[in-house]
């Protein structure tokens, strides 16, 4: 085996630390772009975040009829959130669910009397 | 036995070793050698990713808002340590380092989101005689400034900062002047200090030391903020006292913020000033307990800590760290719960420097002694052999 100095591996380390420091967001997209599909029967509209005092942030402001696909939206909410969409006037929670930056579908679908919602 | 002997046979099977291809294979052999063992680093740091990403704290906005003040304090009490009517020089800087957006996810009333907390600061203290070597006697003039940024950013940075829709960049700044007589161990000082949060606001402090004692009042217009008061007893060889059984004194420090509000420190030497016990404790604040080793007195070279803090929510942390010149490597540190957004559960890496001088020799924050200096007690450069023989 060859010996290595532990000098040389201070040094590459270091170098690595430095090199990579700051640059994690060149890797890991830090928006989203999201489209939505609508797989239910019936009108939804607004998919929207939900904070814990009630307050709706809608990321899609687009209204769409069965199995139409909304347009692309930019929005910086990168992270874990709770979800919720409009339909026929009132408000349906989709749950608990991590965007997680870049392009991404959601996905909403009728299970029973609800709504789901999955990310593709 | 079978298989060690067939394998020369299988090399030779293959194609035949030439004379001129001897350094060729002799690189590639080494190639394979230092794959593997780069494989290993690879291994190892997808290892310290996984660890940074298990364990991760939220701070938020409020604890983000919260640490402003703190950090003025901080600032100050560092101020007042460096500043000394000894000393000459203090040179500080540091910059966090958290690799993933995952370690510190800003918790707020939506949810959690993914990005950055992030501290770095930096901070100098010259006098006009910075380098030791100018007068004995007299009054000495100082200037210092201490700066820091610190907050939460949705994307991670050195220098500009990205300020996304959900970042919070506050900075504090301490300007001072200073005016010392070393030789009667007095200093004063007083300077201004900025602080950027969501009430700007501009406060004024003054200085005064005299040997062992040192008091700092700091003012926001005309009111009182707090008095930071030092009773540093502990002999500092690095501060002209002589080396005796006074170096088993206690350093005290009584921050009064109010009336009903007091800040102590602690620390007490256990032995030949390299093992350290310290405590600290508000009222109503963070409380910790660090048991300190530092194989060399000057503080310089090396740091091994390890910290008991207990929150203001009666949570109790056991956390460690080693400091050394340039690195810092931490899990929940008490002064990490402190300084960076109590923050807890994570490793901390951090990127520093922090070096005085005091004439000829130099130290770090707070220490009993100087940093051993054989750089100016051993020639630098010996005659030649071949020079010596001339003559």
């Amino acid at each position: 085996m060859r010996k290595v100095a532990s000098g040389q591996w201070l040094v590459a380390s270091g170098l690595i630390l430095i090199l990579t420091m700051g640059c994690t967001h060149w890797l890991i997209d830090t928006e989203n772009r999201i489209q939505v599909e609508n797989q239910t029967g019936k009108e939804i509209y607004d998919l929207s975040l939900v904070s814990d005092n009630g307050k709706i942030k809608v990321l899609v402001p687009d209204t769409l009829k069965g199995g139409e696909f909304s347009q692309i939206y930019k929005s910086a909410w990168v992270g874990k959130f709770d979800f919720a969409v409009f339909s026929e006037d009132s408000r349906v929670d989709l749950g608990f669910h991590e965007l997680k930056g870049g392009l991404v579908l959601v996905q909403i679908r009728e299970r029973g009397e609800k709504f789901e919602m999955r990310f593709r | 036995m079978r298989v060690e002997n067939s394998l020369p046979a299988l090399h030779l099977a293959g194609e035949q070793p030439k004379v001129g291809n001897y350094f060729r294979r002799k690189s590639r052999y080494v190639w394979r050698h230092s794959q593997l063992s780069t494989l290993n680093f690879q291994l190892m740091l997808l290892c310290l990713l996984f660890v940074a990403n298990v364990f991760a704290w939220h701070p938020t906005p409020e604890i983000i808002e919260e640490q402003v003040p703190k950090t003025a304090f901080r600032q100050l009490a560092d101020f007042q340590n460096f500043a000394r009517p000894e000393y000459n020089a203090y040179l500080t800087a540091g910059l966090l380092w958290l690799p993933l957006p995952t370690q510190s996810s800003l918790e707020t009333e939506w949810g959690i989101h993914r990005g950055f907390a992030f501290r770095q600061y930096m901070g100098m203290w010259i006098t006009d005689n910075f380098d030791g070597q100018g007068k004995k006697r007299g009054l000495t003039y100082g200037l210092g400034w201490l700066g820091e940024r610190q907050g939460w950013s949705n994307e991670d940075f050195l220098f500009l900062p990205h300020r996304g829709e959900f970042s919070q960049i506050n900075q504090v700044h301490t300007f001072g002047l200073t005016l010392a007589d070393s030789s009667k161990h007095i200093l004063f000082g007083g300077g201004l200090q900025y602080l950027n949060a969501k009430d700007e606001s501009l406060r004024w402090w003054l200085l005064g030391t005299w040997s062992k004692f040192s008091i700092m009042p700091n003012f926001h217009k005309g009111g009182l903020q707090f008095i930071n008061t030092q009773l540093y007893l502990q002999a500092r060889e690095l501060r002209g006292d002589r080396s005796s059984w006074q170096n088993y004194l206690p350093d005290l420090d009584f921050s009064f913020y109010s009336k009903d509000s007091v800040k102590i420190f602690v620390s007490q030497n256990l032995y030949k000033q390299k093992y350290y016990l310290e405590t600290s404790w508000a009222t109503g604040d963070l409380a910790w307990v660090a048991l300190k080793f530092y194989p060399d007195p000057s503080r310089l070279l090396m740091a091994l800590e390890t910290t008991v803090a207990k929150s203001e929510s009666d949570k109790i942390y056991f956390g460690g760290g080693i400091t050394t010149p340039f690195l810092r490597v931490a899990y929940n540190h008490a002064s990490d719960y402190e300084a960076f957004f109590k923050s807890h559960g994570i490793w901390v890496v951090e990127i520093r420097l922090g070096i005085g001088t005091s004439g000829e020799s130099f130290f770090a924050l707070n220490a009993p002694k100087a940093a051993p200096s054989e750089i100016s007690s051993t020639p630098v450069k010996r005659p030649h052999r071949e020079f010596q023989e001339e003559q």
